[in-house]
C-alpha cells in the first residue's frame, strides 16, 4: 500500500535523472567534487549523488552500494529503505534540503520515477581527540576540555549531566554560512525568562555567519561598546556543567571549543571550578587572593606612579628613602617610566603567546631577566618599578577567565595616564568611573555586579569565598534560578546511625 | 543627548580644574626635621634636615638653614642652599632650642596647623641645646639620620615608654581645651650624643619647668591605661628587717623590678568647694628582680610589700604634682573635672591658674602583685 503522501509545493520531483543531474550540477558549478553514479536494473534507472569527500567511501560501498545492487525485484524507494542496513533514511523533496544535505555529507539515491529521493548520512567528519586543557589549566579537577566537535562537546555534557533535565535546543545562525548552534540548560532549574531571553537573541541574530563561538558570545551580548565581557566562556566541561547547575544557560556552537555560559557577574569570572576541588578553607582563600589580585593588578603601577609624582606624603620615610634613591638616576618623569615598563611587559607576553612553547619560554626568560636587569642598569627605570609592575602582571594572570584578564590589562593603562596627571585624585575618578561603568553593565538582563549590588547577603558565601558543602544547600540567588534548593540542609546534617 | 551632556560635564569638571603641580620625589628636598631657634636680633633661624636623592652619592641626608622673620620665609631663605625644592610633607620631629621654648612655641606652629601639607603626626620637642646644634651633630656620633634618630628616640626610647601627647596635633588640642596643659620631651646633649634629659612641663605654649625623665611612667599610667611596663623602685628596708631570712644585711634600701601587666589611673573632684581631687592609681604587677630575700610566699609579707610600694609611689606623685602646682602647670587635667562640675561649663586660663595651687588632691595607689616568681 503506497502512502498518499502531501506533495511539498517545491517539490522538483518526479523528474527524469538527467534533467535532475543537470540542476544538481548547475548549482555546484566550478566544483569538482560532486559525485554521480548512475545504475540501472530491469529497466529502472537509479542515480547516487555526494560530495567525495564528505561521505564516508567504505560505507558508501559496503552498506549502500552493494545492497542496492543486490536487490533483485525492481527497485522502488521502500525496496530500497528495505534492503539498506543503514538507520534513519530521510526522503527529501525540495532542492534546496538537497543541497544543504549534500553539503554535510548526506548520500541521495533517486530512483528514476519516483517523487522523493532517499539520503542518508554517512558523514565523514576529521576532529582532533580530547586534549588537556589549555587556556584555563587546572591543577585538582577533570583535565579534559571541549574540543572543536559540537558532537564530542555534547557526548561529555551528556555524560556529565546524567538527567532528562537537560535540555539541548537545535537552533541555527548564519545567512550564508550556517552553523549549528544548541542552547543547553536544566529544565528543571534554569530560569524560563534567561532562556527564552537568549533563544530570542540567537534565533533574532541576522547576520551572515560567525566564525566561533566566541564571536557569536559578542553578537549575543547585552553590550558591545564596553571593555567587561557579560558571557562567562569556558573551554573546560566541568565549568561548562558547574554553571548548568547553578541555573545558568549554555550555547554551545559547531566547531568551537568553547562553551558560553550566561548570565555572569564580574565576580564569576574569578571563580574557578578547583575552588570547589580544595578545601574550602583552601579553596576560600584562593577565592579571596583572586579578588584581591584583581585590584591589586588594576592599582598598583598608578598607585606608585601618583605617590612618586605627587603625594610623596603618604610613603613611609624609611621607604621613600629607597624610592627616592632608585628614582633618582632615572631620566623621565614617572607616568613616562611606567608606560614604557608597562609597554616592555605587554610586548613579552604578547610575544609569548604568538611563539612556539618551547622558544616561548627561552623569550621570558630573555625578555625579563635580561631586559629587565639592564634597564634598571641603564638608568631606564628604577628597580622598585620593576618590582611593582612583575607584581602586578603576575597579579593579572590569575584571573581565571582569559578575557577578564585581558580586559584588567587594558584598564591598567588609562589608570596610569590619569594617575600621572592628576595623582591619587585621578586614581580615585578612574575607580568611580569603573564603578559607575560596571553598575550599568548586565548580563543578560540581569546585574553585573550582583550579589555587591543589589545587595544579595546570603550569596557572599557562594561567591566571594566558600563554606562547606553542607551549608551550601541553597543554589546564589544572584542568578535567579527556578529552583533555589539544592537539598534539604536537616536531612544532610541528620547523623545516620549505622545500626539503621 | 543626555549621556552626552552628563560626559561634558564630568570631563569639564575634571580638565578644568588645572593640572596640580608635580612634585616627583627626585627633585624634592623632603624635610624631616626642622630646629627652630631665635636670633639675638629676634629672626627665626631654622635648621632643616632634609632627604635629597642624586644620582651619583649614596648620602641621601643634607642639612641646610636659613633665616627669616616667618617660618615660611625661612623655609624659603633655606632654600638657597640647595637645588632642590623643599617639601614640607614629611616633617617627622620639630625640635625648639630651650630658650625658643620658654618664649611660647605657638608662633611657630601657626604654619603648621594652617598648611595642610604639613602632616599632623609630627612630633614635637625641646633641645636643651639650641636647636641648631642637636641637628648639626649629624653623622658624628649616631650612624642614623639625625632627625630619624631623633624621632625614633622620642616615640620609642629605649624602654619602650611612649612619651605622652606629642604630637602636633595633640599638643594643639591640649593648648587650646582649657584646663590642660602640655608636656613635651627635653633632649639634650651628651658626650655630643642625644639622649632624653627630661619632661618638659609647659604653662600653656611656654616651657616653664622640667620633671626628671625617672618620671615617665608616673605620667604614663596618669594619662591613661599601660601595659607591659617597668617599674623600678627602692624601697627602705626597714620594715622588712624582721622578715630576711637570712644574715641581716647593712643594706639600707630594697631595690624592686617589676613588670606592669596593667595600669590605670582614675582621678575626680571630690568636694567642689574646698577643691578636693581624688586619684586612684591601680597597677597589676609581676616582681621579676628583688635585691634582697625575703619570704615572699608569706602572705603577711606580700602585704607589707605592696602597702610600701604604695607608699612610696604615693609619695612620688605627691612630689610630683607639688612641683607641678609651683609650676602652676596642669598637665593631669584636673582644671577639666573642675570645669565640667562647674555651673556654666566655663573656666578661663586666667581663673584657673588662680585656682590651680590651692587644689589638693588625694592620691590613693593600689598595686596588686599578682606573681612573684616560680623559683625558690
Amino acid at each position: 500500500m503506497r502512502k498518499k503522501q502531501k506533495r511539498s509545493k517545491n517539490s522538483i520531483f518526479p523528474l527524469p535523472i538527467d534533467q535532475l543531474l543537470e540542476t544538481i550540477q548547475s548549482k555546484f558549478e566550478g566544483n569538482d567534487d560532486l559525485k554521480i553514479s548512475k545504475h540501472e536494473h530491469n529497466g529502472k534507472k537509479l542515480v547516487l549523488f555526494y560530495i567525495e569527500y564528505q561521505a564516508d567511501s567504505d560505507m558508501l560501498q559496503n552498506y549502500l552500494l552493494r545492497p542496492i545492487l543486490h536487490i533483485k525485484k525492481d527497485w522502488t524507494n521502500d525496496e530500497l529503505i528495505n534492503h539498506i542496513p543503514l538507520t534513519s533514511p530521510n526522503k527529501e523533496t525540495e532542492l534546496e534540503k538537497i543541497l544543504e544535505g549534500l553539503i554535510v555529507g548526506h548520500v541521495f539515491i533517486y530512483v528514476e520515477g519516483e517523487s522523493e529521493a532517499v539520503s542518508y548520512s554517512i558523514v565523514k567528519k576529521e576532529t582532533r581527540s580530547l586534549e588537556k586543557a589549555e587556556t584555563e589549566s587546572l591543577v585538582l579537577g577533570p583535565k579534559i576540555s571541549f574540543t572543536e566537535s559540537l558532537k564530542t562537546n555534547l557526548n561529555i555534557i551528556r555524560w556529565r549531566i546524567k538527567s532528562t533535565d537537560l535540555v539541548v535546543e537545535e537552533l541555527k545562525v548564519g545567512k550564508t554560512v550556517p552553523a549549528g548552534v544548541r542552547l543547553v540548560y536544566m529544565k528543571s532549574i534554569a530560569n524560563e525568562v534567561d532562556v527564552n531571553t537568549m533563544r530570542q537573541r540567537i534565533e533574532d541574530l541576522d547576520i551572515d555567519e560567525v566564525e566561533d563561538s566566541i564571536v557569536l558570545k559578542q553578537y549575543l551580548e547585552d553590550s558591545q561598546n564596553n571593555l567587561f565581557p557579560q558571557f562567562d566562556s569556558t573551554e573546560l566541561p566541568d565549568r561548562f556543567t558547574y554553571g548548568l547547575t547553578k541555573g545558568k544557560i549554555g550555547v554551545l556552537m559547531e566547531n568551537s571549543p568553547t562553551g558560553i555560559v550566561a548570565p555572569a557577574t564580574l565576580f564569576s569570572y574569578l571563580e574557578s571550578t578547583e575552588d570547589l576541588y580544595m578545601r574550602w578553607q583552601a579553596g576560600s582563600f584562593l577565592r579571596i587572593l583572586r579578588f584581591m589580585s584583581m585590584f591589586f593588578s588594576v592599582l598598583v603601577t598608578p598607585a606608585y606612579v601618583a605617590v612618586v609624582t605627587y603625594q610623596y606624603g603618604i610613603i613611609p620615610t624609611q621607604l621613600l628613602i629607597s624610592l627616592g634613591q632608585s628614582r633618582a638616576a632615572v631620566p623621565f618623569p614617572p607616568l613616562i617610566e611606567a608606560l614604557i615598563l608597562e609597554f616592555l611587559i605587554e610586548l613579552l607576553r604578547e610575544a609569548g603567546a604568538r611563539l612556539p612553547t618551547k622558544v616561548g619560554q627561552t623569550m621570558g626568560i630573555v625578555g625579563g631577566i635580561v631586559i629587565g636587569q639592564a634597564a634598571v642598569e641603564a638608568g631606564l627605570t628604577s628597580n622598585i618599578l620593576i618590582i611593582v609592575i612583575a607584581m602586578s602582571a603576575l597579579a593579572s594572570f590569575t584571573t581565571p577567565s582569559y578575557l577578564l584578564g585581558t580586559t584588567i590589562r587594558l584598564i591598567r593603562f588609562p589608570m596610569i595616564v590619569l594617575a600621572g596627571i592628576f595623582g591619587l585624585y585621578g586614581i580615585i575618578f578612574g575607580i568611580c568611573f569603573l564603578i559607575i561603568h560596571l553598575l550599568n553593565l548586565k548580563s543578560l538582563g540581569r546585574p553585573y555586579l550582583v550579589p555587591l549590588y543589589p545587595l544579595q547577603l546570603k550569596d557572599f558565601n557562594k561567591v566571594f569565598f566558600r563554606t562547606p558543602f553542607n551549608h551550601l544547600n541553597k543554589r546564589a540567588r544572584s542568578y535567579r534560578p527556578k529552583d533555589l534548593i539544592r537539598f534539604s540542609k536537616q536531612e544532610a546534617e541528620k547523623r545516620k546511625d549505622i545500626d539503621e | 543627548m543626555n549621556y552626552r551632556m552628563i560626559l561634558v560635564f564630568i570631563l569639564s569638571s575634571l580638565f578644568l580644574t588645572s593640572c596640580l603641580s608635580s612634585q616627583e620625589i627626585e627633585r624634592l628636598g623632603v624635610i624631616n626635621t626642622r630646629g627652630i631657634d631665635i636670633t639675638d636680633q629676634g629672626e627665626i633661624e631654622l635648621s632643616l634636615v632634609i632627604f635629597q636623592f642624586e644620582a651619583q652619592s649614596q648620602n641621601f641626608t643634607k642639612v641646610v638653614s636659613g633665616k627669616g622673620s616667618t617660618i615660611k620665609g625661612a623655609v624659603v631663605n633655606a632654600g638657597l642652599e640647595t637645588n632642590f625644592i623643599l617639601a614640607p610633607g614629611k616633617i617627622q620631629l620639630d625640635l625648639f632650642g630651650k630658650e625658643t621654648a620658654e618664649k611660647g612655641i605657638l608662633p611657630y606652629l601657626d604654619t603648621a596647623k594652617r598648611d595642610a601639607n604639613i602632616p599632623d603626626t609630627m612630633l614635637l620637642a625641646v633641645s636643651n641645646t639650641p636647636a641648631k646644634d642637636m641637628i648639626n651633630i649629624q653623622e658624628q656620633n649616631i650612624s642614623m639620620n639625625i632627625g630619624q634618630f631623633l624621632h625614633d628616640l622620642i616615640q620609642e626610647n629605649g624602654t619602650g615608654q611612649k612619651f605622652p601627647n606629642v604630637s602636633l596635633q595633640d599638643f594643639i588640642t591640649t593648648f587650646y581645651d582649657d584646663g590642660q596643659d602640655p608636656l613635651l620631651p627635653i633632649i639634650d646633649l651628651q658626650d655630643n650624643k642625644p639622649f632624653i634629659a627630661g619632661i618638659g612641663v609647659f604653662k600653656e605654649d611656654k616651657l616653664v619647668g622640667e620633671l626628671p625623665n625617672g618620671d615617665l611612667l608616673y605620667i604614663n599610667l596618669m594619662e591613661g591605661n599601660i601595659k607591659d611596663r617597668w617599674l623600678e623602685i627602692s624601697l627602705s628596708m626597714e620594715p622588712f628587717k624582721e622578715f630576711l631570712k637570712n644574715e641581716p644585711k647593712d643594706e639600707e634600701e630594697l631595690h624592686l623590678a617589676f613588670n606592669i601587666i596593667k595600669g590605670d589611673s582614675k582621678s575626680k573632684l571630690k568636694e567642689k568647694k574646698s577643691l578636693k581631687y581624688e586619684t586612684e592609681v591601680m597597677m597589676d604587677v609581676n616582681l621579676f628582680e628583688i635585691s634582697a630575700e625575703i619570704p615572699l610566699d608569706n602572705e603577711e609579707v606580700r602585704k607589707k610589700l605592696e602597702e610600701e610600694v604604695n607608699k612610696k609611689i604615693q609619695s612620688d606623685y605627691e612630689r610630683i604634682f607639688s612641683t607641678l602646682q609651683e609650676l602652676n602647670a596642669d598637665p593631669f587635667d584636673y582644671g577639666v573635672l573642675y570645669r565640667i562640675k562647674k555651673k556654666d561649663g566655663k573656666l578661663t586660663t586666667e581663673e584657673w591658674s588662680e585656682i590651680y595651687p590651692d587644689i589638693k588632691v588625694d592620691f590613693k595607689i593600689k598595686t596588686n602583685i599578682i606573681r612573684h616568681g616560680i623559683t625558690n
